[in-house]
């Protein structure tokens, strides 16, 4: 086929509708309801460990899960924007750990060393990180098929962020259950399974994510 | 003009091209697939020196890619960075895939003149060394013809010379060129 010819066929197509952005947003809350459906039919209803935790640790938790999922999923999207910058992106990922990192620091300078095991592990940590990486399957197998719509010029990379999005994502829904209520055992048992998540992201991605 | 207002007036026509194709004037996203062709054939082209059906292979491949990936561009950022993001990845998937298809044979020797990206370079040093005897506006009039690839029409276009003016500069410049490597072998010898 003649370069003109080519050209020309592509110039009557229509543009599409829907931005890959959008897509991938509406991928990861489809993604997110399937992980808090399950937890729900595993863990029973959300939000009862609540009154018992009180309502600051609960705050930090879905905070820091709900700052994590959104900074990972624009930093993912501009991966997959040929010519945009990500390092800044990237960088404001370390945000939340840094703030997280801050206040466990706190509560360990505060506690005895013997005591520190108990802080970072509590008594749930093999069950979050569980619950973590399962809820981050649905919603990561939902983000790289969508994600397809992007054009990553670093298909590792770009799985890695969208792997990143799909583990906060998933502790996200797994807050909303979590009875501990230190910031030591957010950093020490969430990051595992988020990190998993994101492991596995840039795995897939590698094959994935090319066009 | 700079090299860096050339490339800011290229920058803003096809930034203002896409953004009329983004808003359905197929007739616009024509012409900037069209001078989106002729700058990938140029990008190929100096690194795929006298692979023709290559280059024009992977230019077809390039705008494919382009039109399928159109909704990823981000209004706010250049156009020319996301079409050389896109050129890019192109390319390295071609070497890749290239690399895989090339055997080597046992008895393989190195050679010297094989590379034709080498040799490319080779001219390009030579060719600065050269230009520097040149007035400005005969550097870039050579340039973007002779190197870049650029039609008279175009290179007059970016270079803000008239189209005649890029051929008489043209011309001026390969004849002081030709004199200049005549003298620099006659010093040599």
């Amino acid at each position: 086929m003649r370069t003109d010819d080519l050209i020309a066929t592509m110039a009557e197509s229509p543009w599409p509708r829907l931005s890959p952005a959008l897509r991938v947003a509406v991928a990861l809350l489809a993604g997110w309801v399937v992980a808090l459906l399950g937890m729900i039919l595993v863990l029973g209803p959300p939000l009862a460990a609540v009154p018992a935790t009180g309502l600051l640790p609960f705050t930090v938790k879905t905070g820091f899960t709900a700052a994590l999922t959104v900074l990972s999923v624009f930093a993912a999207m501009a991966a997959g924007r040929p010519g945009q910058r990500l390092a800044t992106r990237v960088a404001l990922i370390a945000g939340p750990f840094l703030v997280l990192a801050a206040l466990a620091g706190l509560e360990l300078y505060s506690t005895p060393p013997e005591a520190w095991e108990g802080l970072l592990l509590g008594s749930t940590s093999t069950t979050c990180v569980t619950a973590i990486v399962l809820a981050s399957v649905p919603v990561l197998i939902s983000v790289l098929w969508a994600y397809r719509a992007f054009a990553p010029t670093r298909p590792v990379v770009a799985g890695l962020l969208a792997g990143t999005s799909s583990g906060a994502a998933a502790a996200f829904a797994y807050a909303l259950y979590c009875p501990e209520t230190t910031a030591s055992f957010l950093l020490a048992s969430y990051t595992p399974g988020i990190a998993l998540a994101a492991a596995a992201g840039a795995v897939l991605g590698a094959r994935l994510l090319r066009w | 003009m700079k090299q860096q207002d050339k490339a800011d007036l290229l920058e803003a026509k096809l930034h203002a091209l896409m953004l009329a194709s983004i808003a359905g004037r197929s007739g616009s996203y024509q012409t900037l697939l069209r001078l989106c062709a002729e700058r990938l054939r140029a990008y190929f082209g100096r690194r795929l020196i006298g692979r023709d059906e290559d280059v024009e292979d992977l230019v077809q491949e390039t705008l494919m890619a382009l039109h399928n990936k159109r909704a990823t561009y981000d209004q706010s950022l250049p156009y020319t960075a996301w079409l050389h993001g896109i050129a890019r990845y192109r390319l390295i998937d071609f070497l890749r895939r290239d690399k895989r298809q090339l055997e080597v044979p046992i008895d393989d020797a190195f050679e010297p003149a094989d590379s034709d990206a080498f040799e490319a370079l080779l001219a390009e040093i030579d060719l600065d060394n050269l230009l520097i005897g040149l007035t400005p506006n005969q550097v870039a009039a050579i340039r973007l013809t002779r190197i870049e690839g650029y039609s008279v029409r175009e290179a007059a276009e970016i270079s803000g010379q008239s189209e005649p003016a890029i051929k008489v500069n043209v011309h001026r410049g390969l004849g002081r060129l030709m004199a200049a490597i005549k003298g620099g072998s006659d010093a040599n010898g």
